[in-house]
């Protein structure tokens, strides 16, 4: 049997035995002396006598040893379990409890978040908990891991839960529990008790076999006991849900919708816009309203029905295109919202921001005429709208910078001196990004000085030809992020060839070939350099054939047939658009993501001001490049900029993930969960145990009784008989003449 | 008979403080209750008349008195032959114990001897004193004189037992004392003598021809043992202090007593020697009729 106590300090009672042996034997009552003449008749029997004597009294004194004994036992209130070497209910733990706090956790069942039940599971079952339990509590939107304190801290702890938009796995929040297990475990009992909805965003069941599982077992084989798992699912057997899992972004005139996340070049100013948005219903067979509002105003701008016909127990997905909406002002932040509430509301509002940033791009060209077409190309884009300027390389500003220009590009320069180096090397040093697109007469010496070399991705060497009809580009299998767009493209992509380029020669650790030709050698055509990340910000490329053409000299000869199609276009705009993306950034956030901007470069901005759901304020350290903004960590469309708001701001919103608030879709299957749990341990979604019960489950506890009315018995029978004792010994003189 | 009765309790007899009224009353007490006279267990002869009283036997009315006076009268008795009695006392300081009772055993003992004094002297014969503690201290030889018991009684009277006693050794000299056959009744509560010595004195009486009545006079408190809880017993004679558990050695000391008890009256009948075991919280007037009737049986 093993036994556990409700209030074990009052087991320091049992010290008080010391009393009744002090009474035993300084209050004694001394015999009467009573003379008596058959004294003679007695004394045979006298040895017998007093031995019997002796031993009355010391079971009286053992009596009254053992009521006091008692009388602090039962004061603790000792429990009693009849299974040797288990946990009691009732009896002292070291208990972890883990919170999923994510955006699911704030679905409503009959008016109660999920977390809010689970902190009432959690703090009726610290009720029960005595006093001497030590409890850690551990959010999982939080990255610190906790430390034991006391049940009433923790009851405040728990108590200060709060939904967190931004949050991480519940698996996560577990190893921080096993880690501070690691560091600190009481010497008691452990049981670590998981509260979670069983959603696919807040499992992730790669780290139960590859960490939590070693972990676990590393720490047993540390503690030398088990750890006792409990893993309490509030998830709704059938969530019903309608919510809004995305924005995306159509131009009015194109059918190509990219999602708010993926606009990394911010989007056309003045063109007419459609915002998509996509809509998910669970289990449910609805009609309600999603409304566009922009600006902050109050009024929608535009209102669609969204009609859900499906029969109620599957997941529909819908997208509801807005009417058409322009960014007149460089910016526009708006909100989409659904009509009518449902139990899960943090989902029913989708945030976006619209950036239409003018780009300027310089292309230092000799002569400029031959850039022409390069710029057209470069400006015809709506999704990266540029301003381009044509200079010759000899004008080129000695104070290049990337705050004015985003982009500088290379074109047909010849022999490109030192001073010009120079500059270049500042702009890309700062951020700034470099297109090297050789003419066909380059200067190979002038590409190939000392400080040249620390920005080229290679050395050129010399013209080489490739027979008719040319090679395509060898694009492989698209893995540099500058491809991402010739993917889509790839269906025609072999028909546009090179018959002439510069060879690279590609210099180990500095170039990085981004795509070859398909020839036997595969040369290198399309490169990137690659710097130390530390000292350089900047991005060069390298495309190495001629993109221009001279259709009015006679013997020209085309280096490609790029122009033929959307090659060049698409060229252009990839060059230039993955190096000005260096210094690009999105505007449309999820929670989890890194929210950070690059900072201007004229030092003229020295703190910032961050308004919206959250607000902040700072300072900019010293050489300060970028700056993360962890504050933004609620959806909502947000504001950074200088105090004044006038030298340096950006908008930007941020939204919960997705993934955050799918209830239904991919949730994680029990047979995952009790992979780290075990059977036992688990409540399945929608069963109404309580925690204390499912404990009990879990760690296989048979029915607990308290022994305080045993003890009570045993108490009042002993005090019997020591009264019946004592009262032989001490009766007062009734009898004596 | 009622009133005699009631004041024949011992509390009365104590009140009017005579011992010689106390064994009167006793004895008259006594006589009118039974139906059968004790007088002849004494082994008398007729020696007169006296008026007839319920519970005395027809056969014994003298019809020619009833002729001649139209009264009844019974044929009183004189001693057929003389039978001197010893009252023998124990003076030894255990016998002026008692615990809760009114009487000590002396005087209880007293009042037995008295009585017995009485009974004797009303039937003429010769009643003496012998008191003894280590030796023998008092000797009044019989007479049948009716001053005799009042004699007996005033020495008795004055005494108080102390010390200690030697039983056997006393009886021993009182044997050596006796000339002629006699009765000789001990009253003694036999404690610290060794009972196989005192037998030996009393075979020594025995055999000397004398007929010996054996009061084992003890204490209510030592025949009952009330006692409880822790106490320290103290010896009267000896001084010798012990501590006992009243509780848990009183079955072992009833034993022990009913053992010590049975031991003499083994004894005393091999040795047709009337043992009479009292205690001094019987009536002492019940104890003696029980035993004298008792002894009328066996004669």
């Amino acid at each position: 049997m093993h036994l556990a106590f409700l209030s074990p300090w009052v087991l320091l009672g049992t010290l008080l035995v010391a009393v009744p042996i002090i009474i035993h034997l300084v209050m004694r009552k001394k015999p009467k002396l009573l003379m008596f003449p058959a004294l003679e008749l007695l004394q045979q029997r006298r040895k017998t006598n007093l031995r019997k004597l002796r031993i009355r009294h010391l079971l009286l004194l053992l009596l009254r040893i053992l009521l006091v004994a008692l009388a602090a036992l039962a004061l603790a209130r000792p429990l009693a379990t009849n299974l040797p070497g288990s946990l009691a209910i009732g009896s002292p733990l070291g208990v972890v409890l883990v919170f999923d706090t994510s955006a699911s956790m704030d679905y409503k069942i009959e008016n109660k978040t999920r977390l809010e039940q689970a902190r009432e599971q959690a703090l009726t079952y610290l009720k029960s908990l005595p006093a001497s339990s030590e409890v850690a509590v551990i959010d999982s939107a939080e990255n610190s891991a906790g430390r034991f304190v006391t049940i009433n801290e923790a009851t405040k702890l728990i108590e200060n839960r709060k939904v967190s938009s931004r949050n991480r796995p519940v698996t996560a929040a577990m190893e921080d529990g096993l880690r501070l297990l690691e560091r600190s475990a009481p010497n008691l009992p452990i049981l670590m008790c998981v509260f979670s909805d069983r959603t696919n965003a807040s499992w992730d069941n790669s780290v139960v076999g590859t960490t939590l599982l070693p972990q676990k077992q590393g720490l047993e084989a540390k503690l030398k006991r088990s750890i006792n798992l409990v893993y309490y699912d509030l998830g709704a057997p059938d969530p019903r849900n309608l919510c809004i899992t995305g924005l995306s972004l159509r131009p009015a005139s194109v059918s190509v919708v990219t999602p708010m996340e993926d606009l990394r070049f911010g989007v056309p100013a003045k063109e007419l816009l459609n915002v998509v948005a996509t809509v998910q219903s669970a289990n449910l067979n609805v009609n309600n309203e999603a409304w566009l509002y922009v600006d902050g105003k109050p009024d929608p701008v535009s209102k669609k029905n969204v009609n859900f016909t499906g029969n109620g127990t599957t997941i529909e997905t819908k997208t509801i295109t807005f009417d058409p909406i322009e960014v007149k002002d460089g910016v526009l932040q708006g909100k989409v919202v659904l009509a009518s509430p449902d139990a899960l509301e943090l989902d029913n509002t989708r945030y976006f921001t619209l950036n239409a940033p003018t780009r300027r791009v310089l292309i230092l060209s000799d002569p400029p005429a031959v850039a022409e077409d390069w710029k057209l190309a470069l400006e015809s884009l709506r999704n990266l709208p540029m301003s381009c300027e044509i200079r010759k390389s000899s004008e080129c500003p000695a104070g290049l910078s990337p705050d004015e220009y985003q982009a500088v590009c290379l074109f047909n320069v010849d022999s490109p001196g030192n001073q010009l180096w120079e500059i270049l090397q500042k702009y890309v040093q700062q951020g700034g990004g470099m297109v090297v697109i050789p003419g066909p007469t380059l200067n190979v010496p002038a590409y190939s000085t000392k400080i040249a070399g620390e920005l080229m991705p290679g050395k050129p060497i010399a013209v080489k030809n490739i027979p008719l009809p040319g090679a395509p580009l060898e694009v492989g299998s698209y893995e540099h992020p500058a491809l991402g767009n010739f993917k889509r493209w790839q269906r025609d992509i072999g028909n546009f060839k090179v018959t002439r380029y510069w060879d690279l020669e590609n210099i180990p650790g500095v170039t990085n070939v981004i795509t070859p030709l398909q020839t036997e050698t595969l040369p290198t055509l399309w490169a990137e350099r690659l710097f130390d990340r530390n000292k350089v910000a900047g991005r060069v490329v390298w495309l190495g054939t001629v993109m221009y053409s001279l259709p009015s000299n006679p013997a020209w000869k085309d280096w490609n047939n790029f122009q033929n199609g959307w090659m060049y276009v698409g060229l252009a705009h990839t060059c230039v658009s993955h190096v000005i993306g260096a210094r690009e950034q999105r505007s449309n956030f999820v929670l989890g993501d890194d929210v950070r901007f690059l900072l201007p470069r004229n030092n003229r901005v020295q703190e910032y001001v961050l308004k919206g759901p959250n607000s902040a304020s700072g300072k900019f350290a010293n050489a300060q490049q970028t700056l993360a903004v962890p504050e933004a960590n609620r959806p909502g469309n947000y504001l950074l900029s200088d105090p004044s708001g006038a030298l340096w701001s950006r908008h930007f919103s941020v939204n919960l993930a997705a993934a955050e608030t799918q209830l239904a879709a991919d949730r994680p299957k029990l047979e995952d969960i009790e992979r780290f749990f075990g059977k036992e341990g688990i409540t399945q979604a929608g069963d109404e145990k309580d925690l204390a019960s499912l404990v009990k489950d879990a760690l296989g506890l048979s029915p607990q009784s308290e022994l305080l009315p045993y003890l009570m018995l045993l108490i009042l029978l002993l005090l019997a008989g020591e009264n019946f004792l004592a009262n032989r010994f001490y009766q007062p003189e009734q009898t004596a003449s | 008979m009622a009133t005699a009765e009631k004041y024949l309790r011992p509390e009365v007899i104590r009140q009017v403080g005579r011992l010689d009224l106390r064994a009167k009353f006793i004895v008259e007490g006594f006589l009118t209750g039974l139906h059968a006279s004790p007088y002849q267990g004494f082994s008398v002869e007729f020696s007169e008349h006296r008026k007839y009283v319920a519970g005395d036997d027809p056969k014994d009315i003298d019809w020619n008195v009833f002729a001649k006076t139209d009264k009844y009268y019974i044929k009183k008795f004189r001693a057929e032959t003389n039978l001197s009695g010893y009252l023998v006392m124990d003076l030894s300081a255990s016998m002026n114990y008692t615990f809760r009772q009114e009487l000590t055993k002396f005087e209880y003992s007293i009042s037995l001897a008295a009585a017995l004094g009485y009974l004797m002297i009303h039937q003429q014969d010769p009643v003496g004193l012998v008191t003894f503690d280590t030796v023998i201290r008092a000797f009044l030889p019989p007479k049948s004189r009716r001053s005799q018991l009042g004699t007996i009684l005033g020495v008795l009277a004055g005494l108080k037992p102390t010390g200690t006693t030697d039983l056997a050794a006393s009886l021993h000299q009182l044997a050596s004392m006796i000339r002629t056959k006699s009765l000789v009744i001990l009253f003694t509560d036999l404690l610290r003598s060794d009972p196989v010595k005192v037998m030996h004195s009393l075979h020594h009486l025995r055999h000397r021809g004398n007929e010996v009545i054996l009061f084992h006079v003890l204490d209510e408190a030592e025949v009952k043992f009330p006692f409880k809880d822790l106490i320290i017993f103290e010896e009267p004679e000896s001084m010798l202090k012990e501590t006992y558990d009243a509780d848990s050695i009183r079955s072992e000391y009833l034993a022990e007593l009913q053992r010590f008890r049975d031991q003499y009256k083994s004894d005393c009948f091999k040795a047709n020697i009337d043992y009479v075991p009292v205690d001094t919280s019987m009536g002492f007037d019940k104890a003696l009729t029980e035993y004298l009737i008792n002894r009328q049986r066996r004669f």
